[in-house]
């Protein structure tokens, strides 16, 4: 188990006691992107679904399918956003990602040099959906 | 209102893997609840279940893992084997022959001794990404398969987009 899912743990968020199918589906989704190491390539799905939900498992609180896919995408994004020349444009293109990751790093209490620092000064263009 | 679903026929991909897709996908459609409708939707060249307007499945194996409404086994070893080793074999090129025989042997010696029904979600996924890689070794290994998956076979083998190197193997 890793460390933000033992964080995860002690913080006694309650869990919904049972998942829909459609929900059970989408937790065996991410955890098959993130097996099978297609993480990358499905960022893009990822900003969608966040676009439409608080969360992964149109949940109102975080689960763990949130943490797992926030661990390996924390650094996979602020890859993204350093090494972009174009930061408006990547904070643009993944916006609710960023919103997602930004809560998730302060909830799960990530090590300042850990976390993705937000500029929250950027101004977006208005998302045309 | 029927669920839409799509095989995968993009035309990147190796032709292993999306047969493996196209299979996960046809035995989704052999083992779907009676309590949903799926309808397929040929306007689509990725895998894909469309369930509402803000829900969608990309990963062939949660859309078999839907229409069959089976969620056991996501932790399990066999899972995890049939996910992070032979499916990433699968979208991987390069691959040493060596080592896609040994995990073949190993599925096949470890989690995959019988096909039989009842069949789980898990069991049909290794068993699909399996026989992607070797098909000749698997029906060898399998001379009776039950009839949902012969079917479901049949339907991945004449969907499948062929390429010249699938034609060359």
């Amino acid at each position: 188990m890793s460390e933000l899912v033992e964080k995860f743990q002690s913080l006694s968020i309650q869990q919904p006691d049972t998942l829909s199918r459609e929900q059970q589906a989408q937790a065996a989704q991410w955890d098959s992107v993130l097996k099978t190491g297609q993480f990358q390539e499905r960022l893009d799905d990822l900003n969608v679904l966040l676009r439409d939900n608080s969360f992964i498992l149109s949940t109102l609180k975080p689960t763990i399918t949130d943490v797992n896919v926030f661990e390996v995408s924390l650094p996979l994004v602020k890859e993204q956003v350093f090494s972009s020349k174009d930061v408006k444009g990547t904070y643009t293109k993944y916006r609710h990602i960023l919103r997602w990751i930004d809560y998730l790093q302060k909830l799960l209490k990530v090590s300042e040099e850990g976390q993705l620092k937000i500029s929250y000064d950027i101004d977006l263009p208005r998302e045309v959906i | 209102m029927p669920i839409q679903l799509s095989f995968d026929k993009s035309k990147n991909g190796d032709h292993a893997l999306l047969f493996a897709n196209n299979l996960k996908i046809a035995l989704a459609i052999e083992y779907c609840t009676k309590d949903v409708e799926i309808s397929v939707n040929d306007d689509f060249k990725e895998p894909q279940l469309l369930i509402s307007d803000s829900a969608r499945l990309f990963d062939a194996n949660s859309i078999l893992r839907y229409a069959k409404n089976d969620f056991e086994g996501l932790n399990s070893a066999e899972s995890h084997y049939s996910l992070s080793s032979l499916e990433v074999i699968l979208h991987k090129k390069d691959v040493p022959d060596q080592h896609i025989a040994e995990c073949i042997s190993k599925s096949l010696g470890v989690y995959l001794k019988s096909i039989e029904e009842p069949i789980s979600a898990t069991k049909l996924i290794i068993f699909a990404n399996t026989y992607a890689l070797n098909p000749q070794h698997v029906k060898e290994h399998f001379p009776n398969l039950p009839e949902k998956v012969v079917k479901a076979l049949l339907v991945a083998e004449k969907i499948t987009p062929r390429n010249l190197a699938a034609v060359k193997k």
